[in-house]
């Protein structure tokens, strides 16, 4: 699990550290940095396996555009073993001179590994001869492997219920336009994992059992159309189901999807979904990342779902632009509630009960996080 | 220039336009400037007394304890009814009803609370620099016929309060309104009174 982010320079973050725990939630206006640190996340398994990387695109993501900053990516993971692994990305407009390195250490002891450097521009690192992978190849495939495949979902109910052409992926799209394919694809494929989903998707909607995908007929030509059951037998389209039904089932197919990811971005995950059924879906999602060993990492507008961090507040970051226009993150326990019992107890009062009306103190601005003169 | 944090606790949309310019205006006079918290009720619709009263307490200690600290409170309720009485017997009242509501805070910061309770409501201050009218004249008018008379409506919607209560607040004369309307005044000179420590500790 990933202990620790730290971003320095990378668009609006030119500074920030995170101790993340197994479900985090990120909360702040727009435009405060939210999405750029799940981009950020994005960009350093990119940047591993060496996708496309030029001048241009280096600048756009670096922090005001300037080019004499250097990126700066290092995250921390526990292993098994108790130590720490340590890798950090240092990256330059100059691909020739953008490194990673790696490094184990220990949180009890002072203990340290030399540092290990790899050349990012070094392809032999990524080629694979004779079926065979060296030592450095071994290591470096821990860098590149270290937090699974990130990918920033944004499930829209709308494009989820849309029907597709047949496709040979067997991952879902960021915003989950080939979602219908794909479980067409797995239930082809990777029946175990289609037979969960169905398995799951009963477990949490207790009115769905069993998925179809039909081929349909459409103004485009011959389609596939997602198709629900319920347990009496009777056939719902998938646009005559709640968006929530369809938003749970969109996260089932990112979790069960074959090499699913270990860090999971979700950009509001609450969309579509009515009030009274975000304790559902907060359950679902911790659900998730307690069987499924995904590490979770939410972005929120809304009220509700921080509610449901009231008894985890050391998970809720609260993003907010300065007056450089740089983002600041601040973690709810560690830097908003602690020091403010501190002040209030020092002077002679009893502390401040932050987390039983959670939802309302951000709309309050006590939390901070929130836009300017509204 | 020194700046001043303060929060704004208020019933309404006129107050959250009001007292910033007030503020603004008065500021100039003692070369500070008042930054305002993002500490307040949200504003999707009026907050009503009780809301105010209700977390006027916890508000106050998030505002001088919390993750920003302010250096004035300031929070106010409407009177809703006139107060003829020489002594200001009914404003009297419900200031100290706002006292109590924010508990030991009050006793111990007072120096940087201020409270306002307009007699009826804020609406009535307005009105007193939309037209001239004799000191302490409007309030024995409904709300309903003041409401009419400043938006132009008996229940005019945030974009309507919002506009007419800036244009207005904007070219303020707030010494003549401080001599139009007791409950301005009243207010008025807790601001000054801070100030004069504030501004020159």
């Amino acid at each position: 699990m990933l202990q620790r982010v730290s971003i320095q320079n990378f668009k609006s973050l030119k500074d920030v550290t995170l101790d993340l725990q197994k479900v985090n939630l990120l909360i702040g206006p727009n435009n405060s940095g939210k999405t750029n640190f799940l981009k950020a996340l994005e960009y350093y398994k990119q940047r591993c396996e060496n996708e496309y990387y030029s001048f241009e695109d280096f600048d756009r993501v670096q922090y005001k555009h300037d080019k004499q900053f250097e990126i700066i990516l290092s995250l921390t993971a526990l292993q098994k073993n108790g130590n720490h692994l340590n890798v950090e990305l240092l990256l330059t407009p100059d691909v020739n001179e953008s490194e990673a390195q790696m490094w184990e250490s220990s949180p009890k002891s002072d203990f340290i590994s030399k540092r290990e450097r790899f050349d990012l521009s070094d392809n032999t690192l990524r080629e694979r001869k004779h079926n065979r992978l060296d030592d450095r190849q071994i290591q470096f495939m821990l860098i590149r492997g270290f937090i699974g495949i990130p990918a920033i979902h944004l499930l829209d109910a709308h494009k989820l219920s849309q029907p597709n052409k047949l496709d040979p992926r067997m991952w879902i799209e960021n915003d989950g336009s080939n979602f219908t394919s794909f479980l067409f694809n797995l239930s082809q494929n990777e029946l175990d994992s289609f037979q969960e989903i169905e398995k799951q998707l009963e477990k949490y909607t207790n009115e769905f059992s069993k998925i179809l995908t039909p081929a349909v007929v459409t103004s485009e030509g011959a389609m596939l159309r997602l198709k629900l059951l319920d347990k009496q037998g009777n056939d719902y389209w998938i646009d005559e189901v709640s968006e929530g039904v369809t938003l749970f089932l969109g996260l089932l197919c990112i979790v069960y999807q074959p090499n699913p990811p270990k860090l999971l971005l979700l950009e509001e995950p609450e969309r579509g979904i009515h009030p009274r059924r975000i304790t559902e879906v907060m359950n679902f999602i911790y659900d998730l990342a307690e069987n499924n060993d995904v590490q979770i990492i939410l972005t929120t507008h809304n009220e509700h779902v921080l509610n449901d961090f009231a008894t985890r507040p050391e998970a809720v970051f609260v993003f907010d632009k300065n007056e450089e226009g740089a983002t600041e993150v601040r973690n709810l326990q560690k830097d908003i509630i602690e020091p403010s019992n501190s002040r209030s107890r020092e002077a002679g009062f009893n502390g401040i009960d932050f987390t039983s009306n959670l939802g309302d103190n951000w709309l309050y601005g006590i939390l901070g996080g929130v836009p300017e003169n509204l | 220039m020194k700046s001043l944090r303060y929060t704004l606790i208020g019933e309404g949309f006129a107050e959250y336009e009001f007292i910033p310019s007030y503020l603004n205006w008065i500021s100039k006079w003692h070369g500070i400037k008042f930054v305002q918290s993002k500490i307040r009720l949200p504003l999707s619709r009026p907050s009503g007394v009780s809301r105010v009263i209700e977390n006027a307490e916890f508000l106050c200690e998030q505002s001088f304890y919390g993750t920003s600290p302010a250096d004035l409170f300031i929070i106010g309720i409407d009177l809703d009814r006139a107060d003829a009485t020489d002594e200001q017997v009914h404003h009297k009242k419900r200031t100290l009803e706002l006292e109590k509501s924010l508990g030991d805070f009050y006793s111990k910061l007072k120096q940087q609370i201020i409270l306002f309770v307009p007699v009826q409501a804020i609406d009535y201050w307005i009105r007193y620099q939309q037209v001239t009218s004799v000191a302490n004249s409007l309030e024995s008018k409904s709300k309903d016929e003041i409401k009419q008379l400043v938006y132009g409506s008996k229940t005019p919607d945030r974009k309507q309060i919002t506009r007419i209560t800036r244009a207005i607040a904007e070219k303020a004369d707030f010494d003549e309104l401080a001599r139009q309307s007791h409950s301005f005044k009243h207010f008025h000179e807790q601001v000054i009174s801070f100030l004069k420590t504030a501004a020159n500790p």
